[in-house]
């Protein structure tokens, strides 16, 4: 792995790939069995699980947060178990996540919870950073970029900023916890064509949802569909 | 789909890096590695650096110590040397005193003392730093006998002629024999009151001290530095006699004076109170008649060393020191003098330079081979620096061809698998793409000759910034005479500046310049023996390690261009205006024709502040005819019901434009609130109207409004008919809003279009929102009436 270091990461390396990982249950609370799963650029797996804290608890391990027993958890071709905690961070700053509570900071505007991860990684001018959220903000249906703090935009706005913050920046990959609840037909619409947009440019997307009403009819553009349950990972009939 | 995937996230990722503040590929160990092998040989030579100042240092000092021991050693052996000579050289006062006194014991009378004479004659002739003896009696009977002229002596004696006091002198030779008489006047003498005489008589019963030595003092007569040493006895008589030596010290003076002490060591006694007795410079260059020797002391400024060693023994008692002066370090010796009462000290010195001047230059030579070893350490070290600098970038250099023949492999088996690959009639987007992400040029295509020969047609450009491929742009040979010579000829042009060259000027000016593109690569296409076409790279970056993609998709492309042209399509001759032609219609578009104000038409110009709503419908979705048809009746209905509100509402036009609606409330220059207050009252009523219709017909609410006041431009275009049309910010800022309302079925107003309304309607606030052009602005949905 060291050799291979000051290689520019491979284009054609998994954006994802889980193998045999086995998590720490009683570090973790997810259930220690093997989970495999490997996601190559432009590929897109929505996982059904009914519990969306399990499915928040799976996101978290893809992201190398978990600690594992057993087995390697790789993004873009390095194992989260052997990156120091900056490049493991580093790394985190090149994917784009929806989390199903929400993961804002109250004290502050909306658009700084959307701008800060990038502001926070990369040197990306804030001029261009600000263009691309509002470019984003107005494609998922808001007027602009919001600047009240999160909990005072309502439900749906929330959702649509949380998509803004994920999708800022070309993420490599996108880890997206049930992000349509209770969308619009429009909302769904521009979302899915964003993600289409992002796929196109090799981000892999990993789109978890407790039924399958949660991704509506992208489950045929979907390259694998799965299901999580308290024993691993399982492929869904007729996917 | 998958065909475009690859080549785009490669370069994305290039610049992703490129911005991220940590790198996540960098791995620390590799910059440490770097670290190391720039600083570690640096250290090395450092340590080696210090080793040696510290061994030389080292080396000096205990070589210093050494050498002082040794100098040390020398000038003890010099003092014991010395202390013996002085020793030797007082010794005939001392014992020959001594045996006078046992041997002079007859009285003194005008009778010349024969013993005393022979013994003085024989003593001066075989004792030379003895000067003259004395003997003399407490009656005033003086005896003297010296030197004179070569070989001769002379007697004195003190007698009284004629009742003139005068010094009776009798010259001899070594025998004894009288040569000659003389005699001076001595008025006045009384030898009892000499110094030498009475203090011998006062210390004849002193032991220890019954030989009396006088301070040194210049004897007028021979002008000799001397020093008396006097011994008092009793005679036969019963009378005190005194005998006494004199000891000339020029002698001495002129025995430590030539006296070597290291190579250019000094000597020098001297009493306790800095006097000198004898040694170094006692009388350079005085005048002789003047020259006071009883008078001669140690001068601080001319003799420091010797200054500095008196005091250090007049502390510390005889001994070695060092001692530093005029900018050298002298070695010094101190010891006294015993056999002489008074507390003569001896002192010796020489520059340490002397001894330890081996060491010294042991040490520039010492200092002098270090450098070398330090420059030949560091020649050494800056060469392995370089050299592992050049492994790192062969290591790099050897990992990016890895790398790039993975790529490249990659890029080749997409190519390979893309299908219907030698078809025409296919498109192959996948070869510029692999062109431009394995060269990183600007912009690579592909260009096909026609059949005329004439003309090269692009059948596929590629631009990777834009993601976007284009096709159609023809060149012609009139225009570019020489590169289609170059291509005739099958020559690669590979060109640092393509608007430099005359080949490919105009080239350059009339393709490249879009994207401003410079560097210019041409590649002809060859099909068995005939140019089929060419491949054009605008500002290819990795020059070097292209040939092979390049000759790969050379060879595609010589597959694809070789089958005619005009089966890969209709081309462009194809190409006719159908002759059927419609009547364009103008005048139309308007559900609501925009109203003259008080039978004025409205004026083309700005106009500050007006009301416009924008009301957008989703398409549905229509599986069927039936549904259409029905979807149809439905937007008829509703049309006529949204005519009807806005002729009810007074408003100034409302304008059909595809899927949407465009209303005016008023347009006028001086801002006229009832307007936006109209405008609105209409959209509560069109959007209660739309509700209810759709669901009549078991249609989902699928349109939104939007709506601002704002300023806009308003003017006629065209002629007969000429229409009204306006735009501007309120059209934009309606259009977003429409775009952004939050759900369907609502109505979202501006910041605006609140303040004017909000006495007159309910509102519900979105929040605040961030545009680049306008800042932060508010925006609030109208939920109803008051």
């Amino acid at each position: 792995m060291a050799e291979n270091d000051d290689v520019l990461s491979d284009a054609l390396e998994a954006r994802l790939e889980l193998v045999d990982a086995r998590p720490r249950f009683d570090e973790s609370g997810l259930v220690s069995s093997r989970y495999n799963l490997r996601l190559n650029p432009g590929e897109c797996a929505l996982i059904e699980c009914r519990d969306m804290g399990q499915a928040a608890l799976f996101a978290d391990m893809c992201v190398g947060l978990i600690p594992l027993d057993d087995g390697h958890v790789r993004c873009m071709g390095m194992d989260w178990a052997d990156l120091d905690e900056r490049r493991a961070n580093a790394l985190r700053g090149r994917i784009g996540r929806i989390v199903v509570t929400g993961g804002w900071v109250d004290l502050y505007g909306t658009h700084m919870n959307i701008l800060w991860p990038q502001l926070h990684h990369t040197r990306t001018p804030i001029e261009k950073l600000q263009a691309q959220a509002v470019h984003l903000a107005v494609t998922l249906g808001l007027p602009g970029l919001p600047v009240v703090p999160p909990g005072r935009l309502s439900a749906m706005d929330r959702q649509r900023a949380a998509c803004v913050r994920a999708m800022l920046g070309e993420p490599a990959l996108l880890l997206l916890e049930h992000p349509m609840e209770g969308a619009s037909a429009s909302l769904m619409n521009a979302f899915l064509s964003l993600v289409t947009d992002l796929r196109d440019r090799g981000c892999a997307v990993v789109w978890m949802a407790p039924d399958e009403s949660g991704w509506g009819d992208y489950a045929s553009d979907a390259t694998i569909r799965l299901r999580l349950y308290d024993d691993g990972l399982f492929s869904m009939r007729g996917s | 789909m998958a065909l475009f995937r690859d080549p785009v996230p490669v370069r994305r990722e290039k610049t992703l890096s490129a911005a991220e503040i940590v790198d996540p590929t960098q791995s620390p160990a590799s910059d440490r590695r770097r670290i190391f092998q720039i600083l570690g040989p640096f250290v090395g030579v450092l340590l080696v650096i210090a080793a040696i100042t510290g061994i030389s240092l080292h080396n000096y000092q205990t070589t210093r110590r050494g050498a002082i021991a040794l100098s040390n050693d020398l000038l003890r052996s010099q003092q014991r040397y010395v202390t013996q000579e002085v020793s030797d050289y007082l010794a005939p006062a001392s014992v020959g005193a001594m045996i006078a006194r046992d041997m002079f014991r007859d009285p003194l009378t005008n009778a010349t003392p024969t013993t005393f004479m022979l013994y003085g004659r024989s003593i001066l002739a075989h004792a030379p730093q003895v000067d003259s003896f004395y003997i003399a009696n407490d009656q005033g009977q003086f005896w003297m006998i010296t030197r004179h002229g070569k070989d001769g002596f002379e007697q004195t004696h003190f007698q009284t002629d004629d009742g003139k006091q005068v010094y009776h002198h009798v010259y001899t030779d070594r025998d004894g024999n009288i040569t000659g008489e003389a005699a001076d006047p001595a008025d006045g003498y009384n030898v009892v009151v000499r110094p030498w005489f009475a203090k011998a008589i006062k210390h004849q019963n002193d032991p220890g001290r019954q030989l009396h030595w006088t301070d040194p003092y210049a004897f007028v007569s021979t002008r000799q530095f001397i020093i008396t040493a006097s011994l008092a006895y009793d005679g036969h008589d019963g009378h005190k006699s005194v005998f006494a030596i004199n000891v000339s010290l020029n002698q001495l003076t002129s025995f430590l004076n030539k006296l070597q002490v290291g190579r250019s060591g000094q000597a020098v006694i001297v009493n306790m109170h800095g006097q000198i007795i004898a040694g170094h410079n006692m009388a350079p260059g005085q005048d002789p008649k003047t020259f006071d020797p009883g008078n001669v002391f140690l001068d601080p400024k001319t003799q420091p060393v010797f200054t500095q060693a008196l005091n250090r023994y007049r502390i510390e008692g005889p001994g070695t020191g060092t001692v530093r002066a005029r900018g050298k370090n002298y070695v010094t010796i101190a010891s006294e003098l015993p056999f002489v009462h008074r507390q003569w000290v001896l002192l010796l010195n020489a520059p340490e330079s002397d001894f330890a001047d081996f060491a010294q230059t042991a040490r520039r030579q010492n200092i002098g081979f270090s450098l070398l070893i330090v420059m030949l350490a560091s020649v050494l070290a800056f060469a392995l620096v370089a050299q592992g600098r050049h492994v790192e970038r062969l290591r790099k250099r050897i990992l990016r061809g890895r790398e790039q023949i993975r790529a490249e492999n990659a890029s080749l088996l997409e190519i390979a698998s893309t299908p219907d690959l030698f078809d025409p009639a296919h498109e192959a987007p996948i070869l510029t793409e692999a062109l431009t992400a394995r060269t990183s040029a600007r912009r690579a295509s592909l260009w096909r000759l026609l059949p005329d020969g004439d003309r090269l047609l692009c059948e596929d450009a590629f631009d990777p910034s834009r993601d976007v491929h284009s096709t159609g742009v023809e060149i012609s040979r009139r225009e570019n005479g020489k590169l289609f010579e170059a291509l005739d000829e099958g020559h690669t042009l590979s060109i640092a500046d393509a608007s430099q060259d005359e080949r490919t000027q105009n080239f350059q000016r009339v393709i490249m310049r879009a994207v401003g593109a410079s560097t210019l690569l041409f590649q002809p296409v060859r099909n068995a023996h005939r140019t089929v076409g060419a491949i054009v790279l605008e500002d290819p970056g990795q020059v070097e390690t292209m040939e092979h993609i390049i000759a790969i998709v050379g060879s595609v492309v010589a597959l694809r261009f070789a089958k005619p042209f005009d089966a890969a399509g209709d081309g462009t001759s194809g190409f006719a205006v159908p002759a059927e032609k419609y009547e364009t219609r103008f005048g139309e578009g308007f559900l609501l024709e925009p109203s003259p104000t008080a039978g004025e038409p409205v004026a083309a110009g700005f106009y500050p502040q007006v009301p416009v709503m924008v009301i957008s419908f989703v398409d549905p979705y229509a599986p069927d005819r039936d549904s259409i048809t029905r979807a149809m009746t439905v937007i008829r209905t509703l049309s006529l019901e949204i005519q009807k509100i806005a002729r009810d509402s007074g408003l100034f036009s409302v304008q059909v434009v595809s899927n949407r609606l465009v209303l005016v409330g008023g347009c006028s220059q001086t801002p006229d609130p009832s307007a936006a207050v109209r405008l609105a009252d209409a959209a509560v009523s069109i959007r209660e109207a739309c509700l209810s219709s759709l669901a009549a017909a078991d249609l989902d609410p699928v349109f939104r409004i939007g709506m601002d006041v704002g300023s806009v431009m308003a003017s006629e275009l065209g002629e007969a008919p000429s229409v009204f049309n306006i735009w501007g910010d309120a059209l934009n800022g309606a259009e977003l809003l429409t775009g952004s309302a939050p759900d369907a079925g609502t109505i979202q107003v501006s910041e605006q279009a609140y303040l004017i309304l909000r006495e007159h309607f309910l509102f519900r606030a979105r929040g605040m929102f961030y545009l680049p052009n306008s800042g932060i602005t508010r925006s609030f949905i109208l939920a109803g009436r008051r």
